[in-house]
């Protein structure tokens, strides 16, 4: 490819810290960042531990102030903040019609949909709050945030399980390869909060209270994760730093098709991939269906293997987001992040939801990067 | 990634107030029917708004119901979805092979609330909760149709049916995808319902977009579903193109929640961005299908962004709006409207605008008022809104 899709920006809060600078320093510590909620009180019994995100300010990192905003669209607005920031992009951009976003969320903000629906419930439909309503529709973060920093160009936003924000980032390569924009800001989030923490109860994800650490079930995390993207000529134009580039993508409705396809378009032998960050678990669907799709796609002996959702838990559908942007960041600066990723390469990203559907995508280091 | 490919429209299915099926559908459009009456799926508790396009006398398909679907949403997707699919749905070895590679494309703004809705009501169950996350009825519909492709849901409010057709047209001409079922749907519920309303765009009266006298949107429920191949699956299938899909975009207004832009410069824009896609120009367009909700600030800001867009042209290009009769089908809007564009392209009829009584200065358009109007169409424009300041907009052409 002679102008390449590359990653120029990225803001990230997760559990492992808010911003490159923390999240790059817990991720090469490698001490899990999972503790007992603290905002809300765990489902009677269920395992409390999840992965929240340290206490952040949206306000640093927005322009204009928020009446209200739910966790979820805090999240994704603060990365795109943050993202847009590490880019350097222009406010406001001269052309904004060329500039766009795409977010995905599994399950949005659910916080908002309670609270709309608890006034239903509680003093009937005519006390409902008219601007709760907006708030609880899924694209509401995406369209906050495109609002907010005046992004008119491509505008999606997707909600399917845990790779939500991976069929983001993968519609945002693909429309800048065919110059449909200038730049995109792609990736997602997902929040926690008790109404969340309580549906992937009664859904049976979550480990049991005396078993946790050791039985199967995740452990919930939050996210927000978003990449600037964008062409190659156009980076080098106005200066911008390449953080990794984007060799590949590939979806499918299992891992293996996702894996093949993304290897393809890279134009990368399996044999040339220097290590995979994977979206495992604790689910056996998810870790099962990962584990057998890199033997039969790379074959033995594998890459090295790493799964952030072991240290963060697991971000749902902001993973994809979160595990491109260590990948980025892992090709960026390879001084910074775990000893087994040293070996010089390109990195296969999957991520799969425990009903098969997958994305992948191969990133390898910018120009000018290790 | 492979050369661009073209994308076929090659086949439709709907489940709307107005009728099961495309040619019911239709054929009450034409007639200029209503499908807006009184509201009664639940006790509405004294809401302002008591009418909208409720079905009625519907049946679940057989294989949503075994796949665990539980609610009126994703029935009438599954329903819609068996239409657009035809000969594809069958239980033959050349159809499950097709469906194998079929991805699936579902646009909604509550998904299938409906049901996920008693999960806040009475003792959460899982299949309860699962309905609470917009995407999950894309894994139900996937199950039930034994579809095999990859499958997302596309969330961008009202403008979801139109962004979502955009998405998989994109996924098909890339050559990332051969054929991909696209389907629109939502269900009215005491969640949704109550919200609606709150938003005070509801008219008492009926739908007259374009009208001085408009008062508000009514909206509907249904589902529209459209199927897309590249050139090369439906020939390998020997399937018949209904019409091409060579134009689309999305955008965002970058203004308002919800607000449109001033002079509708959000819908101008991917009006624009649709037709250089297509690689037309406006002179090219025959027909505009517009968004047309019938509250004051859309029609007028939208026919201001036809008139930005068409200049001279715009007082003579047919323009119509089915949400008159059909309501506002939400996230269905987008696909039920493409698919009247497909049926004005093939049949040379532009669908009436209904309830249209008094002309309105700052929507100078040439509105197909209350009767349908013959016309021998190549290219049609079809334009969609949302909440969140969304834009998508689409150009259907005549097949080859």
């Amino acid at each position: 490819m002679n102008d390449p899709v590359v990653i120029t920006g990225l803001g990230v809060l997760s559990p492992l810290g808010i911003g490159a600078q923390e999240t790059v320093a817990a991720w090469r510590e490698g001490v899990p960042a999972l503790a007992p909620a603290t905002r809300f009180d765990a489902p009677a019994g269920s395992s409390p531990l999840c992965g929240e995100v340290p206490e952040f300010r949206v306000e640093e990192y927005v322009p204009s102030a928020k009446a209200y905003l739910d966790r979820n669209s805090a999240l994704l607005l603060a990365a795109c903040g943050l993202a847009r920031r590490d880019a350097a992009l222009p406010l406001p951009d001269p052309a904004p019609e060329r500039i766009g976003i795409l977010a995905g969320t599994a399950w949005s903000g659910q916080d908002s949909m309670a609270a709309f629906f608890a006034d239903y419930a509680q003093k009937g439909p005519r006390l409902v709050k008219p601007f709760l309503f907006p708030h609880t529709y899924a694209n509401t973060a995406v369209s906050l945030a495109a609002l907010e920093w005046s992004l008119r160009g491509a505008h999606q936003g997707f909600s399917a399980g845990r790779v939500s924000a991976g069929h983001a980032i993968v519609e945002a390569c693909d429309l800048l390869r065919e110059d449909a924009a200038g730049a995109l800001l792609a990736g997602g989030a997902e929040a926690l909060g008790p109404a969340l923490f309580g549906h992937l109860a009664a859904l049976g994800l979550l480990k049991p209270a005396e078993g946790a650490g050791t039985a199967d079930g995740i452990d919930p995390a939050e996210a927000g994760a978003m990449l600037v993207l964008e062409r190659r000529g156009r980076a080098r134009e106005r200066g911008a730093t390449e953080r990794a580039v984007v060799l590949g993508a590939g979806l499918g409705s299992a891992p293996v098709a996702a894996i093949r396809q993304a290897l393809a378009e890279a134009g990368v032998a399996a044999g040339d991939l220097a290590a995979v960050i994977a979206s495992a678990n604790g689910q056996p669907a998810v870790d099962r269906a990962e584990a057998e799709a890199l033997r039969e796609t790379i074959g033995l002996p594998l890459p090295p293997v790493i799964a952030p959702a072991r240290l963060c838990g697991d971000t749902l559908g902001a993973c994809a987001a979160l595990q491109t942007a260590l990948a980025a960041l892992a090709l960026s600066d390879p001084g910074a992040v775990p000893a087994v990723l040293l070996r010089p390469g390109p990195i296969l990203i999957l991520a799969t939801d425990p009903s098969g559907s997958s994305v992948a995508l191969v990133l390898a280091g910018g120009e000018g990067e290790g | 990634m492979a050369s661009p490919q073209q994308v076929l429209v090659t086949g439709m299915g709907a489940v709307t107030p107005l009728g099961v099926g495309v040619s019911a559908t239709w054929a009450a459009l034409l007639r200029g029917d209503d499908a807006v009456g009184p509201l009664d799926l639940f006790d509405l508790g004294g809401m302002a708004c008591t009418r909208a396009g409720q079905i009625r006398a519907f049946a679940p398909p057989a294989c949503i119901v075994s796949a665990g679907g539980h609610d009126r949403a994703s029935a009438f997707a599954a329903a819609a979805c068996l239409e657009a699919l035809g000969p594809l749905a069958d239980s033959g070895p050349a159809a499950r092979s097709a469906r194998e590679t079929t991805g699936l494309v579902a646009a909604t703004n509550f998904g299938s609330l409906d049901h996920g809705e008693t999960a806040w009501l009475t003792a959460p169950s899982a299949a309860a909760v699962r309905d609470l996350s917009a995407g999950s009825t894309a894994d139900l519909l996937s199950a039930a149709l034994d579809l095999g492709g990859p499958r997302t849901t596309v969330t961008l409010s009202c403008a979801a049916g139109a962004a979502a057709l955009a998405y998989a047209a994109g996924s098909i001409a890339r050559g990332r995808s051969s054929r991909v079922l696209v389907v629109g749907y939502d269900a009215i519920s005491r969640f949704a319902w109550s919200g609606l309303c709150a938003l005070r765009t509801m008219s008492r009266d009926w739908v007259r977009p374009f009208d001085r006298n408009r008062s508000g949107t009514i909206f509907s429920e249904g589902a529209a579903a459209i199927l897309l191949e590249s050139q090369a699956a439906c020939a390998a299938r020997g399937g018949t193109p209904l019409a091409t899909l060579p134009g689309w975009a999305t955008g965002n207004n970058g203004h308002h929640m919800t607000a449109p832009a001033p002079r509708g410069a959000g819908s101008a824009q991917v009006m624009r961005q649709a037709l250089r896609r297509a690689g037309i120009e406006p002179d090219a367009i025959d027909h505009v299908n517009a968004h047309g909700t019938g509250t004051k600030p859309n029609d007028s800001t939208e026919a201001q962004a036809i008139a930005d867009v068409f200049g001279s042209r715009a007082a003579s290009i047919p323009v119509t709006s089915i949400k008159s009769s059909i309501g506002h089908m939400l996230g269905a809007a987008g696909t039920i409207e493409a698919i009247a564009s497909v049926l004005s392209l093939r049949e040379g009829i532009v669908p009436p605008t209904t309830h249209f009584e008094t002309p309105d200065p700052e929507c100078p358009v040439d509105l197909v008022a209350n009767r349908p109007r013959p016309a021998t169409l190549r290219y049609v424009l079809s334009n969609s809104a949302g909440i969140g300041g969304c834009n998508a907009a689409l150009v259907l052409g005549v097949a080859a």
